[in-house]
């Protein structure tokens, strides 16, 4: 199997030659050439040659499966806006969001007159489209490369407002986080189309750090659920892919889970890729077997792929795969994102790892 | 209302986050002269630990936790003057904000700090007070970014 074939009988839920392996690189990509962050981005426009020989080194250096085919961050479309980004010259942190584009509720009004947000056009992303096509170009035929973005009051928190005020909305005026929930999911929906038609080729990555760790179970049924209900259905009808979802917070709890239940079953998540709260015995047995979708066996990131030494990783990894592995329907990933400051040594260690443990049939 | 109804009345408006009830609720029991011990061990930091707690559990979220701060951030406003004396307010200092992680670690956080300050005086309690209303403040509870910088740590 290739690594395009691997990652299609996970998701067939199958067992596939090897356990697959996604790291969801983003910034690690570029220190680990030795770069910071402003050596390839402003707040309009990616250094594109740079990125992608970053992509194609990262790619190629650490021979994981599922692949990301360009630099992403949580700033696309906030400079256009009105908002300012924060990229730090300092190695291993990540870009965040210095102004918002609404800071106070009345500036709504002002932002939506610049909204829709064109991929094609505006600041960073015509760039980032250009690495994706070259990246796609060169490793597509082998490689699954996952489009990604976020949808909902993740979308939302991203694009248009900081976590404090945003939440403080839900309570003070949540038909205005509606609003922005559903303005925010348009643009992901623009966003998706623009990524498959550079070449992604596999699903669509939906990431969600609100979860049932920022607002309740009950506030991810009003500012999460529909949303992605929305947009799973667009991807699978315009581009027959699935969706697999990352989703913070301990799901561990009822009520939590009773929302991870609806995502699947009535919203449609193909996968889940969970957190750290969660061990390969439990996604074992709730993600893959009572919900009956592929997830995502965690090592934690900061400890011990982060941190190391390589004899532990080794260790947490064989012991993760044994757990988990048997029976197929899973790959290994991150508890989050490969964390950017990652030595590269820890981070090939692990998907190396990851690919010797877990030869297929497992435990047998 | 009697004085009891009225710090039960505070305890409920501040874990509810009813910023309007604990407000008056809190301007009545000053103005009735209430022993300030009893406003912060009777009502105030009972409250307060049942926040941590309902974080603990994963009762409260980011939005209750936000709703309140908001309201803590007002009771300290009024009760401060009440508790510590003019002349004391120069010297007047908060124990650092020494929380980390996410809710469940604040609530934790919490509920020992509380804990830990129902024999001290009213004037260390207001202190711990207002360190945990500007703590709950200005403390990130975003996911991601934890981890982006836990790394640090190593």
């Amino acid at each position: 199997m290739n690594k395009k074939q691997r990652m299609e009988a996970v998701f067939n839920m199958q067992e596939p030659d090897v356990m697959p392996v996604f790291p969801r690189v983003m910034a690690q990509a570029i220190f680990d050439m030795g770069w910071n962050l402003p050596d390839v981005s402003t707040q309009t426009e990616l250094d594109v040659e740079k990125v992608i020989e970053a992509f194609r080194n990262n790619i190629i250096k650490y021979d994981y499966d599922l692949c990301f085919g360009t630099y992403m961050d949580h700033g696309f479309g906030v400079p256009t806006l009105g908002g300012v980004l924060e990229i730090p010259d300092k190695f291993g942190v990540s870009v965040s969001i210095k102004v918002p584009p609404i800071r106070q509720r009345e500036d709504w009004k002002d932002v939506q007159k610049k909204l829709p947000l064109d991929p094609l056009k505006h600041d960073r992303m015509p760039d980032a489209l250009k690495i994706l096509k070259a990246i796609c170009k060169e490793f597509a035929d082998t490689h699954p490369v996952a489009p990604a973005y976020y949808t909902g009051i993740c979308a939302a928190n991203i694009l248009f407002r900081a976590v404090s005020e945003l939440t403080l909305d839900c309570v003070e005026d949540p038909e205005f986080v509606d609003e922005i929930c559903r303005a925010a999911t348009d643009f992901s929906i623009d966003w998706a189309r623009a990524q498959y038609e550079a070449g992604c080729n596999t699903v669509f990555y939906l990431g969600d750090h609100f979860g049932t760790e920022l607002i309740s179970p009950k506030m991810g049924e009003r500012f999460i659920l529909p949303h992605v209900a929305k947009f799973v259905e667009v991807i699978q009808k315009e581009f027959g892919q699935k969706v697999f979802m990352h989703i913070h917070g301990n799901m561990k709890r009822p009520k939590a889970f009773a929302l991870l239940e609806r995502l699947v079953k009535e919203a449609g998540v193909a996968g889940l890729h969970l957190d750290e709260n969660h061990d390969a015995a439990w996604i074992r047995e709730n993600i893959v077997e009572k919900l009956g979708v592929p997830g995502a066996l965690i090592v934690h990131g900061p400890d011990p792929i982060a941190s190391g030494p390589v004899e532990k990783i080794e260790k947490v990894v064989k012991e993760t795969v044994e757990i988990g592995g048997p029976g197929g329907c899973v790959l290994m990933g991150p508890s989050c994102q490969i964390l950017p400051s990652t030595p590269g040594e820890h981070f090939k260690a692990w998907v190396d790892a990851t690919h010797k443990y877990g030869t297929y049939p497992i435990g047998k | 209302m009697t004085r009891e109804d009225l710090l039960k009345a505070l305890q409920d408006a501040i874990f509810e986050g009813e910023l309007i009830e604990a407000k008056t609720a809190a301007t009545q029991a000053v103005e009735a002269k209430i022993d300030k011990d009893r406003i912060l061990k009777d009502a105030v930091l009972p409250a307060v630990y049942n926040i941590g707690e309902s974080m603990e559990e994963g009762d409260f979220f980011m939005p209750e936790v936000k709703i309140s701060t908001k309201v803590l951030l007002e009771i300290a406003g009024i009760l401060r003057p009440y508790i510590i004396d003019a002349n004391q307010m120069s010297a007047y200092l908060k124990p650092p904000w020494t929380g980390e992680g996410d809710i469940d670690d604040i609530g934790i956080y919490l509920k020992s700090t509380i804990k830990k300050s129902m024999n001290s005086s009213a004037y260390e309690q207001m202190a711990l007070l207002d360190m945990i209303a500007e703590g709950l403040n200005t403390h990130e509870f975003t996911p991601c970014k934890i981890q982006a910088t836990e790394i640090h740590h190593h």
